[in-house]
């Protein structure tokens, strides 16, 4: 079966090829029988648990009440998409969610990768493996608890930081009330949670590395870090790709505790994002429709972001996701 | 390997329908959480009555089947409680999903925070709940509802529930009698004392270890140091009625006086100066710790720092001031005088007569018996009265099994039987629960809907508060303050502003 | 055994010191809370951060444990977390095979559409609703089926089915198995780190459930360990963004109870991960190929 013939089911589409599609899927079908049974199920679980309760998203052209439904309640069209852009906050929260997600994707989506590939080069399985035990225990620690420990660490009042800064003869700086230091605490509280358990995929994909070919660089005299750049990078290439584009989709994606925690009346110029500005218009005050609408604008921009990346992806050669 | 291919086909396409179609079925094999009988008899007859009834969760865990407080309580009124604790924490999730799903119990309990949440509001005017206002007369216990917190939980000027009762305020500072001692000042009675026992407390060393490492006031997040201080400099709490006509806290003279008053505090350091990050637990940590000398809340805070505060501190004593002297004379923060409401959906509650069940059931957790089952449990066993007064014999079964529970089913709070206690921090803060709540100060805004407010008053109380938080760190001056209360009426205080205005004046004719 | 040159040693020892740093700033704020959970309130307060403690108590572990809710919903998560992930693995394999074959016509539409539900999703009212009416609520599926196949994990492992040669399936098919059999036989044991890495995603998930638990499930003899731990942990710092004063009656389980709480939900998950270890090794394709 060649890749020729998938390409020709999806172009075929005239009349006089209606005849002959109809009959290719009927064999398709049949060829490959095992095949779509075992997609059944699965399928099944995304029509009914995904598609069809994503008539939701309808409320966001409505005043909706929860009491009176879809259909009782008041059609608006695009009023509250016209509120969301016309708001004089938009682009600051456009901006800032941006430039945290730029943060993100150049600091802290290449540290699981650094990591994973240092670990792969660990010798010791003992300390491989509990060393990758370890790194992945702060995923466990709930926002909570990292913004807890931040501020222990980072106050003015008796903060092991500070204390340490005004015993070197310096003065003590207000880490978390300012501007300045919000993307980089956010970015390093980011990697520190979440860089451990990111290896894990990146560690599974190196599994999967040919082991020969490590033996014929070595063979060429490669280095260690030269065996890394032309036998391991490329071999979990395509893992990096997929990760890439799925995290691309997730631009105006942040995670709201996080935020929320680390937010305060003297950063907020930098720290509002939309998930926070949805919170104190949306939920907290039942505005369904509004935070809804505000969620289906993000949703749009990561659809268009998803489907530009894989298309890119596949130019560069790479597999995609779809 | 070679068998009828087409056989297994069909074999392995029949596991896979069978493998989606088991777990299909296993959708249908729960059952939906069964709804008691509604407004079964008035529970003579036929048996007892089925009350079905959601409400918040205070405790790690429910109660447990044998509990014996609700088995008293069934007994007593002749019902069968079939409810629904849900963690208090996620509440609000929880009522939404109800209401959208019309999956509500008998008794709804509808919490303070919720009490105004267009989900409810709306609810309200979709005719979801009962309306309880014409039937409460008819009822001994429930018509002895406090009209102030009557007011506070009206909707377009009826009453949707019956509120559960908290005391209108139980405001005190929470101040180190050993350090006033140790310097020879007087418990604070104006707000110059306070700055001038802050400063003390900052300066002079008051826990005389040789250090300077304590200081005056310890605040957190919400700022209610300031709030204390303004109502006790005479500035409103959230609004006020300034001349017949309600105005926000924003506008008022007193308002940018108790920022100045903050930021002095905040620059002679006489205040935790990173009140900004600090949340409730560390706040309190911070005078258990003996770092901050005063602790402007709630006087029953004391439970959760007594511990801690004699286990560090040895020489460690507390006193409790509730009465500051200002030019409005004394005045206490008052909040809205209940936690919640409990509503009747007409979805399960169907009839009259069925509402009449409801209504009698809850008029007996307003009764005398009744409310001090709730609070105390069983006389004899639990609590034996004291000269009128109720203490407690097994405190420790008290809190496991009863407390909480009994609380979280306690309605009006006429009829309950004052504490005994010996011990006189205890005793203090039951004073002070009557004292504070006699001078206090409530919102007015609380008994009034606003649509605009729905809208834009969260960002528009935070873009205002923004810059209050800022001046106080000394960050923006007077001009950017004056400039900010511009943008809140501009961008809809003033809209805010007029409609609670037509609604107060509806209210007072 | 290859030479170790001086270099390739250097490198090692470079390696090694950045990993273990990296390790030890993971691991020390979990130290603390470990230690924490160990000693009284009064240290706490008087140390701030612990990492030994020097007054041991048990007071924390001796208040939560004093409930019997614990335990049972200790269990309650523990069959939802291998129940729910047998069932997942299942499914999400059955779905993720076909979808890396390049000959099965029509795959790239499906991936488009899944990848869809990854973006726009109906909220929780209309999920809320379909759980009710399929006659979910208060039963443990309600926790399972909604989250059956997940789609992130279903791309990865898409991925790591599409990273074997085709010539091991060609070699197959040509001795006679059929689709299926070739999923069982020959890829599943090949593509035992991308299982691995599946299960444990799945099984977290399952162990971290939490609001699904409280808005499909008012049975609290049925409520997941999650449930119970936020209760004792959110009852004193109050909700994300609670800003009343907290109700009156309610005293707040003491810091080392939180510290306590966190121990007693992370720990068990984090030994899940020491057990699918050994497939993550690498070389499994060896032999294989050649065969």
């Amino acid at each position: 079966m060649d890749a020729k013939q998938t390409t020709l089911s999806h172009k075929a589409s005239s009349n006089e090829r209606s005849g002959k599609r109809s009959s290719f899927i009927l064999r398709q079908l049949v060829i490959n029988r095992w095949m779509y049974a075992m997609m059944v199920p699965g399928i099944l679980f995304f029509i009914i648990f995904k598609y069809v309760p994503m008539w939701g998203v309808i409320i966001s052209f409505q005043d909706y009440q929860p009491f009176l439904g879809i259909s009782g309640s008041e059609w608006v069209g695009m009023k509250h998409f016209n509120r969301l852009f016309t708001s004089p906050d938009f682009w600051l929260l456009f901006k800032n969610t941006l430039m945290l997600f730029i943060w993100d994707l150049t600091f802290a989506f290449f540290t699981p990768i650094v990591l994973a590939l240092m670990l792969n080069e660990l010798r010791s399985m003992f300390l491989k493996r509990s060393i990758q035990t370890i790194i992945y225990i702060p995923h466990f620690m709930s926002w909570v608890i990292v913004v807890s420990i931040t501020y222990i660490m980072l106050t003015t009042e008796g903060g092991i930081i500070n204390e340490a800064i005004v015993r070197l003869g310096g003065e003590p700086v207000n880490f978390m009330l300012s501007q300045g230091w919000f993307r980089p605490l956010y970015t390093l509280q980011t990697i520190w949670k979440e860089a451990g358990w990111g290896t894990i995929i990146y560690l599974a994909a190196l599994a999967g590395v040919d082991q020969q070919l490590y033996e014929a660089a070595r063979m060429d005299g490669a280095s260690r870090i030269r065996q890394i750049w032309h036998v391991t990078l490329p071999g979990i290439r395509s893992t990096i790709v997929v990760l890439l584009i799925l995290k691309v989709g997730d631009m105006l994606d942040l995670s709201f505790d996080h935020v929320f925690l680390m937010l305060n009346s003297m950063n907020r110029e930098v720290a509002d994002v939309f998930d926070t500005f949805v919170y104190l218009t949306g939920i907290s005050q039942g505005q369904f429709s509004y935070s809804t609408a505000i969620g289906l604008f993000k949703s749009v921009v990561g659809l268009i972001m998803v489907v530009a990346a894989n298309k890119l992806a596949k130019l560069l050669g790479e597999e995609g996701i779809y | 390997m070679k068998m009828n291919a087409k056989q297994r086909y069909v074999g392995a396409l029949t596991c896979s329908i069978l493998l989606t179609g088991s777990l299909l079925t296993a959708c249908s094999s729960s059952e939906p959480e069964a709804q008691p009988a509604k407004g079964a008899d008035g529970g003579t007859a036929a048996g007892p009555l089925k009350i079905s009834m959601m409400t918040a969760l205070n405790k790690p865990e429910p109660p447990k089947a044998d509990n014996p407080l609700i088995k008293k309580v069934e007994e007593v009124t002749n019902t069968k409680l079939s409810i629904n604790w849900v963690p208090a924490s996620s509440y609000a999730d929880k009522l939404t999903a109800s209401i959208a799903s019309s999956d509500l119990p008998n008794l709804l309990v509808v919490l303070s925070a919720n009490l105004r949440n267009p989900v409810i509001s709306n609810a309200v005017n979709s005719g979801v709940f009962w309306d309880l206002t014409p039937y409460l007369n008819d009822y001994p216990n429930l018509k002895t509802m406090n009209p102030v917190v009557a007011d506070n939980i009206k909707f377009n000027g009826k009453i949707y529930g019956i509120s559960r009762d908290r005391d209108l305020s139980r405001n005190a500072i929470i101040i180190r009698k050993d350090w006033l001692d140790n310097l020879g000042l007087q418990e604070p009675k104006t707000i110059d004392d306070l700055y001038n026992v802050a400063k003390a407390f900052t300066e002079n060393d008051p826990d005389k270890n040789g250090k300077k490492d304590t200081y005056g006031f310890t605040d957190w997040k919400q700022l209610t140091t300031f709030g204390n201080i303004l109502v006790w400099m005479g500035g409103p709490n959230g609004w006020a009625d300034n001349n017949g006509k309600l105005s926000a806290d924003y506008v008022a003279p007193e308002y940018l006086d108790a920022m100045k008053f903050m930021k002095k505090l905040y620059q002679e350091q006489l205040i935790n100066k990173d009140f900004l990050l600090v949340d409730k637990v560390q706040q309190q940590d911070n005078f258990a710790k003996g770092k901050a000398g005063m602790y402007i809340g709630a006087a029953d805070d004391i439970e959760k720092m007594q511990d801690n505060l004699t286990q560090l501190n040895a020489n460690a004593k507390v006193a409790f001031v509730n009465r500051i002297n200002g030019p409005k004379g004394e005045r206490a923060v008052g909040g809205s005088g209940h936690e919640g409401i409990v509503m009747v959906p007409k979805t399960s509650v169907k009839t009259e007569a069925d509402l009449k069940n409801m209504l009698k059931f809850l008029d007996w957790t307003a009764s005398k018996d009744g409310v001090n089952l709730l609070k105390w449990g069983i006389e004899g066993t639990t609590y034996k009265l004291d000269n009128g007064k109720a203490e407690v014999i097994d405190s420790k079964k008290y809190l496991d099994e009863w407390e909480s529970y009994g609380a979280s089913l306690m309605t009006l709070r006429t009829n309950v039987l004052p504490m005994m206690t010996t011990d006189p921090i205890t005793q203090r803060v039951e004073d002070i629960r009557k004292d504070s709540s006699s001078i206090a100060v409530s919102n007015p805004s609380q008994a009034f809907d606003s649509k605009t407010n729905a809208e834009l008053g969260g960002s528009l109380k935070q873009k205002i508060e923004d810059v209050r938080n800022q001046f106080i760190l000394g960050a923006v001056d007077e001009a950017a303050w004056k400039a900010a209360v511009d943008s809140w009426i501009k961008g809809g205080g003033d809209k805010i502003t007029e409609e609670y205005n037509a609604q107060y004046s509806a209210a007072k004719k | 055994m290859n030479r170790h040159s001086l270099s390739s040693r250097l490198f090692d020892g470079v390696i090694i010191v950045i990993v273990s740093l990296y390790a030890l700033i993971c691991l020390l704020p979990f130290i603390h809370i470990v230690a924490g959970s160990f000693t009284t309130g009064a240290e706490l307060l008087r140390k701030g951060f612990v990492l030994i403690p020097t007054e041991y108590s048990l007071e924390a572990y001796r208040y939560i444990f004093s409930t019997s809710t614990l335990v049972r919903s200790l269990g309650v998560t523990i069959y939802l977390t291998v129940v729910g992930t047998v069932i997942n693995v299942i499914f999400t394999a059955l779905l993720a095979y076909p979808l890396a074959r390049k000959d099965v016509a029509g795959r790239q539409t499906i991936l488009k559409l899944i990848l869809f539900t990854m973006l726009f999703n109906g909220g929780m009212i209309p999920s809320f609703l379909l759980v009710k009416q399929l006659g979910l609520l208060n039963s443990l599926w309600s926790l399972i089926l909604p989250g059956l196949v997940g789609a992130f994990i279903l791309i990865i492992l898409k991925t790591f089915f599409q990273q074997l040669p085709d010539s091991i399936e060609e070699s197959a098919k040509i001795d006679g198995a059929n689709d299926l059999q070739i999923l069982l036989k020959i890829v599943l044991p090949l593509s035992m780190p991308g299982i691995a890495t599946i299960s444990l995603f799945y099984a977290v998930g399952h162990w971290n459930t939490f609001m699904q638990a409280v808005l499909y499930i008012n049975n609290s003899e049925l409520w997941p360990i999650q449930v119970l731990l936020r209760q004792i942990i959110l009852m004193s710092s109050g909700n994300i963004g609670d800003s009343s004063i907290m109700d009156e009656g309610v005293v707040p389980p003491a810091q080392t109870v939180k510290m306590g709480v966190i121990v007693i939900a992370t720990v068990p998950i984090l030994l899940v991960y020491p057990f699918l270890q050994k497939h993550f090794t690498k070389g499994v394709m060896l032999g294989s190929v050649k065969g």
